[in-house]
């Protein structure tokens, strides 16, 4: 086989943290372009049509970077993993990408069983079986953490910036330049060092603390809650009409979850309140954060999951009974190709106005 | 001193209504056309319509056409049509908890508590069970739409119709003609299966109470209105202006904004003299390949739009 070139599908900003995996232990990346809509395109095409989106982006970005020279590609997969179609994904998918005529490589990631392979035995042969290979993978796994909050950071920080500042577009350009220097930051001092920058970057941004917010919620699948380019960036959009965007769903809280850490454990006990099984994918956490989040509150609630996701469809009988019983506003999106931008800022308008309609009319009183 | 007004415009698919209200909330000048695809020439030709130049001091826009219409207007406000519908709608009857709205090419259903909206749905599946189903429909039968709801209420029979899909409902209405039903009925039919539409795509198991407010174009429909209230087991009420009650809304909302910033408005109606040009063009800088939409006014750009990167703002 010629020299791998590591290529992976886009999920939001996670490709930083992945690029900074595989190139600590030596390999060459290739990062396709972001999701745009000719990976949308590119994914529909090949896609069944009714399955949900995340397959046919991934599809698309795959695609993408195997025609730029790919030859190795890394999916999410395994028997345990997210316990809805996921598992099948990437099955079908290699087969379409054989099906097209691409010689490539592909790796599955997600079971703890398969990972432990990956990363003992694949990986090393893949970077050419070098002396220092742990070393270097101790190293990797340091450098994807500590990215993984960088970013969590950068996006927690622009959320509360972008509503505040005073000259409109300033937090988005600080983010960018932010992520771009995570990105470029290849030793863990460096990444020390970043983490002062960012804080300091994100304070230099002019705010006006007394401007008038609404806090709201927003949670679902993961996928379509984590990529800008499928929602629609709802999260500028939020801010654009002066709402703190409150999203718990990061790449650490993905990470900790998948080792049984962090606070999804505390929203699964949550959730099953209400819900005796779990479908799979987030929908305990979903349910959860209703309880958990009213209490630090929060004004309303968004959920997005992609069009026929099983496990978030089933529940929204659910939801629209706990959004009446704990007073919340909910409102949900599910996403698809179709998704039209007009339709989804007409609804966030609705709502974001409901929402302080009524907050204006109870202060009245 | 000179008397206050405020204004307010809704662009919507099918008309664009403006509206002025006075201090007291009382609509002095109201006005209502087609939009026919032309929202520039309709918002024009709307404000020209009006009595007289108004002292304006706040404006607001709603409907689907209300970024264009801010843009172009100097408006102070746009709001959405949901909001914009509420208000209208409790001003006038202030203890409303359902209202219905009909429009040319969307349908809403909002349920309120204490004069405030708490559940709202929009059609989110296809345009059946809106202005444009029934339009359609009277087209193919020869009736013009104003006649619609009395010839509705003379059937004595009725007859059902699929629901769901206008290509449906006019398979079933066809198959229904050939077996020889009076127009009557028919249009009887329509009129309900409009309203089993309405109910099975946005109230689902939600439980509308009364009053129930109907109001949008649909609503001149008698025939419509019947059959809500067969369906619901409520008396609907249809208010004063019910075609309007979305500009009056944003009127309204202009009025509370003025009274909360004291802000004047920009808005003149010189407007009216300006020239406006749309221009449209793909950006090609990223792969998203953006068709973007520029509004230019006497020469300057006063607005674009559909750009996803936020290059043209």
């Amino acid at each position: 086989m010629q020299s791998p070139i590591v290529s992976f599908p886009h999920m939001g900003e996670s490709w930083i943290i992945m690029k900074a995996f595989f190139e600590t232990l030596g390999l060459k990346v290739l990062v396709p372009p972001y999701n745009n809509e000719k990976t949308m395109k590119e994914g529909v095409i090949n896609s069944p049509e009714c399955v949900c989106i995340p397959y046919k982006i991934t599809l698309g970005s795959m695609i993408e970077a195997l025609k730029m020279g790919a030859n190795c590609l890394f999916m999410i997969g395994g028997q345990r993993t997210g316990l809805c179609r996921l598992p099948q994904y990437v099955v079908n998918q290699e087969k379409t990408l054989r099906e097209m005529g691409f010689e490539f490589e592909i790796y599955k990631v997600g079971d703890p069983l398969m990972i432990q392979r990956l990363l003992t035995k694949d990986l090393k042969e893949l970077s050419g079986n070098p002396k220092d290979y742990y070393k270097k993978l101790i190293k990797a796994l340091r450098i994807v953490w500590i990215k993984t909050e960088l970013v969590d950071l950068t996006n927690q920080l622009s959320r509360f910036y972008r509503v505040y500042e005073t000259n409109k577009g300033k937090t988005n350009k600080v983010r960018e330049e932010m992520l771009k220097m995570v990105d470029d930051s290849k030793e863990i001092k460096e990444l020390k060092k970043a983490r002062k920058t960012i804080d300091e970057s994100f304070k230099d941004i002019d705010i006006d603390k007394k401007r008038e917010v609404v806090r709201i919620l927003i949670g679902g699948e993961f996928y379509s809650v984590l990529d800008s380019f499928i929602n629609c960036d709802i999260e500028r959009r939020l801010a654009e009409l002066n709402v703190l965007v409150e999203n718990p769903t990061s790449f650490s809280y993905l990470i900790k979850a998948k080792m049984g850490l962090g606070i999804r454990k505390k929203l699964v006990r949550l959730g099953l309140k209400y819900v005796p099984v779990t479908s799979g994918g987030e929908d305990l956490p979903t349910i959860g954060r209703i309880e958990y989040f009213r209490k630090k509150g929060i004004d309303g609630y968004i959920i997005l999951f992609p069009m026929g996701c099983l496990p978030e469809t089933a529940i929204i009988p659910i939801l629209d009974h706990l959004g009446k019983k704990f007073d919340l506003p909910i409102i949900h999106f599910s996403i698809d190709e179709n998704l039209s931008e007009t339709y989804l800022q007409t609804r966030l308008e609705a709502f974001i106005n409901t929402i302080k309609r009524r907050k204006w009319k109870k202060n009245i009183i | 001193m000179e008397k206050k007004y405020y204004l307010g415009l809704d662009i919507g698919s099918t008309s664009t209504k403006a509206a002025v209200v006075d201090e007291n909330i009382e609509v002095v000048d109201s006005s209502y056309i087609m939009t026919e695809g032309k929202p520039i020439e309709a918002i024009m030709k709307c404000l020209g319509l009006l009595k007289k130049n108004y002292e304006i001091v706040q404006a607001a826009t709603t409907g689907s056409g209300r970024r264009l219409a801010k843009a172009m207007i100097n408006a102070d406000l746009e709001i959405d049509e949901i909001t914009a519908h509420a208000v209208g709608v409790t001003h006038f009857v202030p203890d409303a908890k359902t209202i219905i709205e009909i429009g040319g090419q969307d349908s809403k259903n909002m349920i309120l508590e204490d004069g405030v909206v708490i559940k709202f749905s929009l059609n989110n599946l296809c345009s059946a069970g809106t202005g444009v189903f029934l339009e359609h429909q009277a087209n193919r039968l020869r009736v013009p739409i104003e006649r619609f709801g009395d010839l509705a209420l003379r059937s004595k029979a009725g007859c059902t119709i699929a629901s769901k899909c206008t290509v449906f409902a006019e398979t079933s209405m066809i198959s229904k003609q050939s077996m020889g039903y009076k127009v009557e009925d028919i249009i009887n039919g329509l009129c309900h299966s409009m309203v089993r539409n309405y109910i099975n795509i946005l109230v689902k198991n939600e439980k509308l109470l009364p009053p129930v407010v109907f109001c949008g174009g649909v609503s001149e429909n008698v025939g419509v209105k019947y059959a809500f209230e067969e369906a619901l087991e409520a008396k609907v009420i249809v208010p004063k202006h019910n075609k309007i009650i979305g500009s009056i809304g944003a009127a309204i909302i202009a009025k509370e904004e003025m009274d909360k910033t004291n802000q004047k408005t920009s808005f003149d109606f010189n407007i009216i003299k300006s020239d406006f040009k749309t221009k449209t063009f793909f950006c090609s800088i990223c792969p998203n390949q953006c068709e973007i939409s520029q509004i230019v006014r006497d020469e300057t750009t006063i607005a674009f739009f559909g750009s996803r990167c936020g290059r043209y703002i």
